[in-house]
């Protein structure tokens, strides 16, 4: 495993989509097109997220850091839809790297992404909420989700210290 | 105009795809069809474009602001780039992008810059000896991981300067 695609805190998630043995080489475009075809219409398993999981497993051009404790809490808990979301914030993540040409995870474009994919499975059961992301939209709305996610970055980065 | 393309500092840029006197309501999936053709050949995209601007003409969902004095001095009238035009679509499309995919009316220059870069890097295979200095130095920004904490002070000095001045 090239392993760029990095849990932090020991996770329960189950990502259906990848199959993460396979050895098929991706281009950009193509997971470009399957990032695409995957926001209009999230759903996991399928074969635009599993292009998506493969292309972010094998590719050394994009890192991305599924961190349960600062962008992902929402993950934690059983809400539904995990791999959905799970696959959107990888979506959204990788999509700014191909953009930028410049290696290096991006929870702000992820969660941008799951904003995204929420919204829609929303309007298909609009009682269905997950308070921890409806957090974050609420600092997106008030300008302070990007600093929001520097200091719970650093955050993390002393706890971890703490601990080795 | 509905107008909430806000533009800072002097400017004489001219946007030739923006038919701002447009009628047509434009669909936020005829919007994202745009966005997707647009980046996809940045360089031939008059409709497209065009679309885009309606959208931006017609629609209060979205903010953007163009601060020339800051992280898009690049478009400044008194700068001679080539592709200037192309360039400031692609601040565009990633902005309104961003605040689609969120459903937060609130401009969103990282996203806008990154598609800056991926324009950027697209009409600079076709060149590589073009170069716009300002958008090298914000990607080195970026490759630091300091764009964000960049722009987030620009914005408090763009704030200032439009401050009434005592």
């Amino acid at each position: 495993m090239r392993g760029i695609l990095g849990f932090a805190v020991v996770a329960a998630v189950v990502v259906t989509a990848g199959a993460l043995a396979a050895e098929t080489q991706i281009s950009e475009e193509a997971v470009r097109s399957a990032i695409e075809t995957f926001l209009q219409n999230p759903t996991v398993p399928s074969e635009s997220a599993r292009t998506i999981a493969l292309f972010t497993e094998e590719s050394d051009a994009v890192h991305v850091i599924v961190n349960l404790d600062v962008s992902c809490t929402y993950l934690r808990e059983k809400y539904g839809h995990t791999g959905e979301l799970m696959m959107a914030f990888v979506a959204g993540n990788i999509r700014s790297q191909l953009d930028s040409g410049i290696y290096g995870d991006d929870p702000y474009s992820g969660l941008l992404a799951v904003f995204r994919v929420y919204r829609h499975l929303k309007k298909a059961n609009t009682d269905w909420t997950i308070p921890e992301v409806e957090t974050l939209l609420d600092l997106h709305r008030q300008g302070k989700l990007a600093e929001h996610l520097a200091k719970e970055k650093e955050r993390f980065a002393k706890e971890r210290k703490q601990e080795d | 105009m509905k107008g909430f393309l806000v533009f800072a500092g002097a400017l004489a840029i001219t946007v030739a795809a923006v038919a701002l006197a447009a009628e047509t309501q434009v669909s936020e999936e005829s919007v994202r069809s745009a966005i997707e053709s647009f980046l996809q050949n940045p360089a031939a995209a008059a409709e497209s474009e065009l679309t885009i601007a309606q959208f931006m003409e017609k629609n209060d969902a979205v903010h953007i602001f163009i601060d020339l004095n800051g992280y898009c001095s690049w478009l400044r009238a008194d700068k001679e780039y080539d592709h200037k035009t192309t360039l400031m679509i692609a601040f565009t499309t990633g902005n309104i992008r961003s605040q689609l995919d969120s459903g937060v009316c609130r401009d969103d220059p990282y996203s806008g810059l990154l598609t800056v870069f991926r324009v950027y890097r697209h009409l600079k295979k076709a060149n590589p000896e073009w170069t716009i200095p300002e958008i090298e130095n914000l990607l080195e920004l970026h490759r630091q991981g300091k764009l964000m904490e960049h722009l987030a002070k620009e914005k408090s000095r763009a704030a200032e300067e439009k401050k009434p001045q005592n």
